[in-house]
């Protein structure tokens, strides 16, 4: 006998603490269980199905879209969609409920149903559902009541009496009693599992998630846990045998699943449409754009190259659909440039001549010769994407709330950015459920490996070195559930700057949410999601460094020495000198260690050169082991090869300007439209299935297809198989030419801003803190170095920004001081320009700062000038003021502070503590005594390779990328600039807690210098004792 | 002049936690502040301080200094005893003492005539250091100079002249919130001296009072009354055998002579006992295993032979609080009394079965007193005749089948079947009317008689449906059946359990419970039901 059986209530992880698998497990287990579908019921959304819908289409179970939505009275409805309609009412009543409630409690109303019932179907639940708590409390004439309320809501066909059967004592009384009602009542019965989780071993997860929502711990929750692990996927058989009492129950399953036929392959997104001119269509209208657009950018280049290229775009555009969608980026963009915010597009959108004629994009893809194709090709259904680089901060809320202000609350959202349980979040949350102590998961966490770099401590070692060593009874039960919670998702948060907007009400297609951060919506799929499904985003990006130039070029032109980033002067030869000696603290892009260290070597002397710094330094082409072959090829230590001999022909065009070494998306796109003869867009689904980090299935395919392709095409297959490796290695990370030519400009600019604008660029710098690698003490003292004076901090002088004096001269604004509210410093600015401030007593009366702003300010020495020194200030601005301020207390000048002034240290110490930065003397110089015999780090250069030396300093960078193999790198800065350290893997597993707690180290080793790269090999690491100190973080492991 | 004296317990939470155990004195060891994610270094060892670990230093920064280094939480409960120690030994000094703060009083000695103050306070320490404790004095003419004193002693500082005293000292040392300190070190003033040459009344016009209570104290002229404590209201004995014990006799002996002792201050302060704590010291070096730990047979036979246990057995009853250094015992006093003779039986009761794995040297009693209960019960009240004598009832109950098995069935909050623990008896809720309330709503079904423990069964199964049956119990066909019911639980240590039951009926209409457990069958129970 054959056995049907559709799961209609299974709920995944995506309810957030109350199912324990994956959306793509489940699918996958079902589709091993040969179960024809299952309907996903996640609680108040649907956040998880478009994970399972995708991989639900690999493993043959279809996708049943449903929901539990919480009530009023507290019950949880399970409701499934059997129509478009259905699916659009449950994405608009989870909406009303949510954007009406808490982040926390957004219950939708019983009366509400009516109005979104069409096209859903209602479960009566499981034992939170609104009948069985009825049962539960012997209110038989309440479960008949609200039986009649669901009736009325959805139609007597559209209600199910849910029966669930998980083999504890105590349930058949329920499910008789459903039975008795269900026949009553005359409405079918419905059996489901209730599923929880895809596998019986995930039930421990769940336990251990319940306890995180009832904040208890396992020993502590009794009958909050699990009572067995029945409620996992089934086999239709076992389903059969469970409900062997019950047929029809399990019948109706298959009967219902067949009435449930929408998919999210019938969504019925649309992008809005432009609004044009009469007359005009959007084809015409972006015609003009675009061409108004080229004859400004283009000017006397406007070529028949240009035209033809842009009539090949503009027919591609029309032929798919997307004018629209490129109007409302021109129009945004268009607004921000009306607003006076900076704005350029990145990513593949610089590969198209329309973007750069409609001034999205900022590099002309014809000069660089940019591929098309990776931008948009014939036969290509996804939509394009367009990322706006936009200042952050206001600038760029305010471009995002234009979007809102647009489309309505209900028609643009920002795509959600789901947050993980990842390695201390998991074991925190399963060490707080086996009630290890606060202790022990803080030292779990301390003794993880940071950054990207994947884990070289074994789980067991790091259990044992937080404490829980291998013989504590709940280690191992620890261990097993730390490997499946990780990865499962937390909580919803908000994409740094992914929006979505549509046609008609985007919350038909997906519902939203509030976010935390106050004016935001955001919708329950991330951009993934989003794009599988063809919902366009448009990312709206904050880049500090954009926040810089366009600060810079404003404080320039208030000095009369404006110079637009367009007007840049390409070729400088003082700012690639710079770039060449890696002095690029600052800089965009180039100012971590790795680019430091890569600078010396590949000399970049043209703008060219600099686009591939940008491109190299990144863990696709560094794993993928690019870049080292490109340094010798530029040093001509290596002959150019172009991957194999027998198809150098054909791929040195796309090659050459790489010295054969395919670096960018581009290339590997036209490598494999030449060497397998894909089309455009048989090229970019490749680049996509390689990309796509969540089915290696998709990938495997897509090489497969490559492979069969070249051999098609006659290739060898040593040829093939370097091919395939060459293009694997570096899709994951590899970056677009067009987006590292974006990167570079900036790149390019920061740093001619940084030669021949310094002032302006180093208080832009400091006025957009925090932002980039460096913290603002180190920032100033690179500035100092490049003799730059700075200023202090005073309240007579400064600004709430930092200001310029002169071509060498910034004056610290009050925007570093610690705890300053912008509005008192506001208000001290407004007095001050009333009337300057005759003393301390003065300035107290009538800038009303709290005591403890005028206590920082006093300790940096801000009143200078007010008074005679800090303590002075110090002991002033504690005088009590009189009551109304109707008498000034010191009509003579006060009589001197009985208190010494500070010492070189104690200064040091108060800008530390006030401002996390200081314009005085370097910590290192008043701790060199305690180290004679270490190096400065500017005299390193003088010391002969291998020499075995000490160094000394303030770590103001611990790195361990992932590409290094275990390796980590760490900066030491001290009065002379920043001397770096090599640590190998061994020595940092003995060092660890040293090199992540101490904030002075001393490091002893051979010192490195190959090509003016300098670093210490480090083969002893120690403590440098330092008084107290508050020092700006470190850029660690990020 | 009056003289006060400070008496400090340097590292006090480090003291409590090693009181017992010189030899750690030389490890590195460090308490940890706090149960906090980033638990800090409270005190440490000299060793630890040497590989330069310093108060305020979180966990992992410690142990990077010094990867040696053994964390080890506060001791709360000894840090209470101490506490104890100290104010009870500053008591025998002078009546009038101030707790001043954690580890730290202040005796005024104003009855004290002393012709060699540093002789006299080092006679102090060493009262302190014959219970085993460190401490540190300071005498001088004001509580607040004596306390700053006590800080720099070693062990004993006289302060004859205040000024050149003060001006050393540092301002983190003196009695002020740590805003005013750290405002001071912004200000420079790092210590008492730099403070006192301030000028005092304009101090006080910019901090307030409170600097001028530190400026006073830096100026040595702060005069203040002590916030006077009564000695705790402790009733303790103690001793400690000259060699360590073997046999019951000696500990019956001195157990009967502290009982005539503390009650006989009871009857002085109309007093009577309501639970006694007995602890029994050990022989035993830290870091070896504990009685509880070493398993073994339940001695049954009321052996004199009392210590060692030679075949490693556990008490006969579960010790309340016991660590590897010590066993302890609360006794509570079925109906209060300052009988000796109830009192003595009731410890001499528990020592008859009691083995250790360790010999004992010393023995501490503690009473908890209480005011006779004067009440009279109600008129339909039926309390227990002699709770005493049933109190007493249960010790030897419990010295037959281990006090782990004596008690008031209490069900546990869990799914597992039949799990219940044994919670001590409330003599008061026994001998008065009320009952205890039922711990389970609802009883569905049939009325089941449990097998304890539960017997073993076979049955044969076809199409995963039991047919037969087989006990010592009952045997038969299986006719109707009901099941299976899960359940599991546990599963995060080796307690784990799970257990697949069925409802069976048998041809002759007898009902039961079967189990799966472990792999093994088990009738559980069978039902209270009419046969067909």
């Amino acid at each position: 006998m054959t056995h049907q059986y559709v799961e209609l209530h299974a709920r995944s992880a995506f309810s957030f603490l109350r199912g324990a698998s994956f959306p793509e497990h489940l699918a996958e287990r079902a589709g091993e269980l040969k179960l024809p579908a299952v309907a996903l019921c996640d609680r108040d959304g649907v956040y998880g199905a478009p994970r399972f819908y995708g991989k639900g289409k690999e493993s043959g179970t279809r996708l049943i879209l449903g929901a539990e939505l919480t009530l009023e009275d507290g019950a949880v409805l399970p409701v499934l969609v059997e129509s478009r309609t259905g699916y659009q009412n449950l994405c608009r009543l989870i909406t009303q409920a949510k954007l009406r409630g808490t982040k926390t409690d957004a219950p939708v109303h019983w009366n509400e149903l009516e109005e979104f019932a069409e096209g859903l179907v209602a479960l009566t639940g499981d034992e939170e559902g609104p009948i069985a708590r009825c049962l539960e409390q012997d209110d038989h004439p309440g479960a008949r009541e609200r039986i009649s309320r669901l009736r009325r809501a959805f139609g007597d066909q559209n209600v199910f009496v849910e029966v669930q059967r998980h083999l504890r004592r105590g349930e058949e009384l329920r499910i008789r009693q459903l039975a008795d009602l269900a026949h009553a009542e005359q409405l079918p019965l419905l059996a489901t599992n209730g599923v929880q989780y895809a596998i019986p071993e995930h039930r421990g997860v769940l336990d251990v998630f319940t306890c995180a929502r009832n904040h208890t711990h396992l020993d502590a929750a009794g009958r909050l846990l699990s009572a067995n692990t029945e409620r996992h996927l089934k086999t239709a058989k076992e389903m059969s045998a469970l409900f062997r009492d019950l047929p029809a129950a399990i019948d109706n399953t298959v009967r219902l699943a067949g009435r449930l036929q929408f998919s999210l392959e019938k969504l019925g997104y649309q992008f809005p449409t432009f609004p044009v001119p009469e007359g005009e269509t959007m084809g015409t209208f972006l015609r003009q754009r675009v061409l108004e657009g080229a004859r400004g950018r283009y000017r006397e280049k406007f070529s028949a190259i240009v035209r033809a290229q842009i009539d090949r775009e503009l027919s591609l555009i029309e032929e798919l659909g997307f004018c629209g969608y490129f109007l409302c980026i021109w129009d945004l963009v268009q607004f921000a440039r009306d607003e006076d915010i900076m704005v350029q597009g990145r990513g593949s959108a610089a590969n198209s001549v329309v973007c750069y004629s409609l001034g999205i994009t900022a590099c002309d893809p014809i000069e660089y010769q940019l591929l098309f194709e990776r931008f948009l090709a014939q036969g290509r259904t996804s939509w394009p994407d367009i990322d706006l680089d936009l200042p952050s901060g206001d600038r760029r809320e305010r471009v995002i709330q234009e979007v809102y202000r647009r489309y309505g609350k209900h028609g643009a959202a920002m795509t959600a950015n789901v947050i993980s349980f990842r390695g201390r979040s998991a074991m925190r949350e399963i060490g707080k459920a086996m009630h290890f102590s606060p202790d022990v998961l803080g030292r779990f966490s301390d003794l993880f490996a940071n950054g990207d770099f994947p884990h070289t401590l074994d789980l067991q070692a790091q259990l044992t070195q937080a404490g829980v060593p291998k013989q504590h009874p709940r280690a191992a039960a620890a261990a097993s559930l730390y490997q499946m919670m990780k990865g499962l998702p937390r909580h919803l948060g908000q994409h740094s700057g992914g929006m979505i907007i549509c046609q008609n009400q985007l919350s038909s297609f997906i519902p939203l949410e509030n976010a935390s951060m106050p004016g935001r919506v955001v919708a329950q799929w991330d951009k993934d999601d989003c794009d599988d499904l063809g919902i366009i985003k448009v990312d709206l990006l904050g880049l500090g460094m954009m926040s810089v130039l366009q600060e810079t070029i404003a404080l320039s032109d208030q000095r009369g020495r404006k110079v637009e980033l367009y007007e840049v002067p390409a070729n400088d030869p003082p700012t690639y000198e710079m770039i060449r000696a890696a002095d690029t603290i600052g800089l965009f892009q180039i100012e971590s260690r790795a680019q430091m260290a890569t600078l010396p070597r590949l000399k970049p002397e043209c703008f060219y050169d600099l686009v591939v710094e940008v491109a190299i330094v990144r863990p696709g082409p560094i794993q993928g082991g690019l870049m080292h072959p490109y340094l010798k090829r530029r040093c001509g230590q290596e002959e150019h090869v172009y991957l194999h001999k027998d198809v150098e022909a054909v791929l040195k065009p796309t090659l050459e300007r790489t010295l054969g070494v395919p670096l960018f998306q581009e290339q590997m796109l036209k490598m494999s439209m030449d060497l397998a003869g894909f089309d455009g867009s048989e090229a970019e689904e490749l680049r996509r299935a390689l990309s796509f980090h969540r089915s290696h299935d998709r990938m495997n395919a897509a090489c497969a297809k490559l492979r069969i392709r070249m051999e098609e095409k006659g290739h060898s297959q040593e040829v093939t198989d370097l091919v395939v490796k060459s293009i694997q290695s570096f899709a994951v990370y590899g970056f677009p030419e067009s987006h590292a030519i974006s990167f570079a400009l900036l790149a390019y600019a920061s740093a001619w801003y940084k030669v021949h604008r310094a002032p302006e660029f180093y208080a832009s710098l400091l006025n957009n803190q925090p932002m980039g690698f460096y913290s603002s003490a180190t920032l100033i003292k690179d500035g100092q170095r490049r003799g730059l004076h700075f200023l202090p901090v005073s309240v007579c002088e400064s600004e709430w920004n930092c200001t310029i004096i002169d071509d060498t001269t910034v004056r610290l604004g009050l925007c570093v001081v610690n705890g300053l509210r912008k509005e008192h410093g506001a208000h001290l600015l407004l007095e001050r320009m009333r009337a300057p401030f005759t003393s301390v007593a003065d300035f107290n009366l009538r800038t009303k700062l709290t005591k403890p702003e005028q206590r920082t300010l006093a300790k940096i020495g801000a009143l200078h000038g007010l008074s005679a020194h800090r303590r002075d200030a110090l002991w002033q601005v504690e005088l009590p003021l009189d009551g109304e301020g109707l008498f000034t207390r010191q009509a003579a000048p006060p009589p001197a502070a009985p208190l010494a002034p500070m010492n070189a240290w104690e200064r040091l110490e108060a800008d530390q503590s006030g401002m996390n930065l200081s314009i005085g003397k370097h910590p290192m110089r008043l701790l060199r005594e305690q180290v004679p015999h270490a190096w400065r780090a500017a005299d390193l250069a003088q010391a002969a390779n291998g020499t075995y030396l000490q160094i000394a300093g303030q770590v103001i960078c611990r790195q361990r990328p992932g590409t290094a193999k275990g390796f980590v790198f760490i900066s030491l800065e001290d009065e002379t600039g920043v001397a770096n350290a090599i640590v190998v893997p061994q020595l940092f597993e003995r060092c660890r807690l040293l090199i992540t707690s101490e904030s002075f180290l001393v490091i002893e080793g051979p010192l490195q210098n190959y090509g003016n790269v300098i670093h210490i090999k480090a083969q002893r690491i120690l403590p440098l004792s330092a008084p107290e100190l508050t020092l700006a973080e470190s850029h660690d492991f990020r | 002049m009056s003289w006060f004296a400070a008496i400090l317990l340097p590292q006090f939470s480090l003291q409590a936690a090693l009181r017992l155990h010189e030899e750690a004195w030389s490890q590195p060891i460090a308490i940890l502040e706090g149960d906090t994610e980033k638990g800090r270094v409270l005190e440490m060892t000299e060793p630890a301080q040497r590989s330069g670990v310093w108060p305020g230093m979180v966990a992992t920064q410690a142990l990077a200094r010094c990867p040696a280094l053994r964390l080890v939480p506060r001791a709360h409960a000894q840090e209470e005893v101490v506490s104890t120690l100290l104010l009870e030994t500053t008591g025998t000094v002078s009546p009038f003492i101030e707790a001043t703060a954690e580890g730290l009083c202040v005796a005024d000695l104003r009855q004290v005539k002393a012709a060699n103050w540093e002789q006299w306070a080092c006679g102090v320490v060493e009262r302190f250091a014959a219970r085993k404790l460190r401490a540190c004095i300071g005498v001088a003419s004001n509580p607040d100079l004596a306390v700053l004193a006590a800080r720099h002693a070693e062990p004993a500082l006289i302060v004859q002249h205040p000024g050149a005293f003060l001006a050393g000292v540092a301002i983190s040392e003196a009695d002020a919130s740590p805003e005013l300190i750290t405002l001071l070190r912004d200000w420079g003033i790092h210590h008492l001296g730099e403070l006192a040459r301030l000028p005092r009344s304009e101090l006080i016009e910019r901090l307030g009072p409170a600097a001028g209570a530190l400026w006073e104290q830096a100026a040595g002229r702060a005069q203040r009354e002590l916030r006077l404590v009564r000695l705790p209201e402790t009733y303790w004995e103690t001793y400690e055998f000259e060699h360590p014990i073997e046999t019951t006799e000696p500990l019956l002996f001195i157990l009967r002579r502290q009982l005539e002792q503390l009650t006989l201050r009871l009857a002085e302060a109309y007093r009577v006992a309501a639970q006694m704590t007995l602890t029994i010291l050990l022989e035993l070096g830290w870091g070896q295993p504990s009685e509880s730990e070493t398993g073994g047979k339940r001695a049954v036979a009321s052996g004199r032979k009392l210590f060692p246990s030679t075949d490693g057995a556990v008490p006969s009853s579960a010790p309340s609080a016991n660590s590897p250094d010590r066993y302890e015992r609360v006794f509570t006093v079925p109906s209060p009394t300052g009988d000796t003779e109830v009192l003595f039986r009731i410890l001499h009761t528990h020592l008859e079965s009691l083995q250790l794995a360790q010999q004992p040297i010393g023995v501490r009693l503690r009473i908890e007193p209480i005011t006779a209960d004067a009440s009279q019960f109600q008129l339909f009240e039926s309390p227990l005749r002699d709770p005493n004598r049933f109190g007493e009832t249960l010790g030897r109950l419990a010295a037959l089948v281990g006090a782990e098995n004596v008690g008031v069935v209490q069900m546990e909050d869990t799914y597992q079947p039949d799990r219940f623990r044994l919670v001590a008896p409330q003599f008061q809720q026994l001998a008065g009317s009320q009952k205890p309330e039922s711990s389970e709503s609802r009883t569905l079904g049939l009325p089941l008689h449990r097998f304890r423990p539960p017997l073993p069964a076979q049955i044969h199964f076809q199409r995963h449906v039991p047919t037969w049956f087989s006990s010592l119990e009952a045997q038969g066909e299986v006719i109707d059946a009901l099941g299976p019911y899960r359940v599991s639980g546990q599963w995060w240590d080796q307690h784990a359990w799970s257990f697949e039951e069925w409802d069976i009926e048998l041809s002759d209409g007898s009902l039961y419970r079967v189990s799966k457990h472990q792999g093994s069958w088990f009738l559980e129970g069978c039902y209270d039901a009419p046969v067909r």
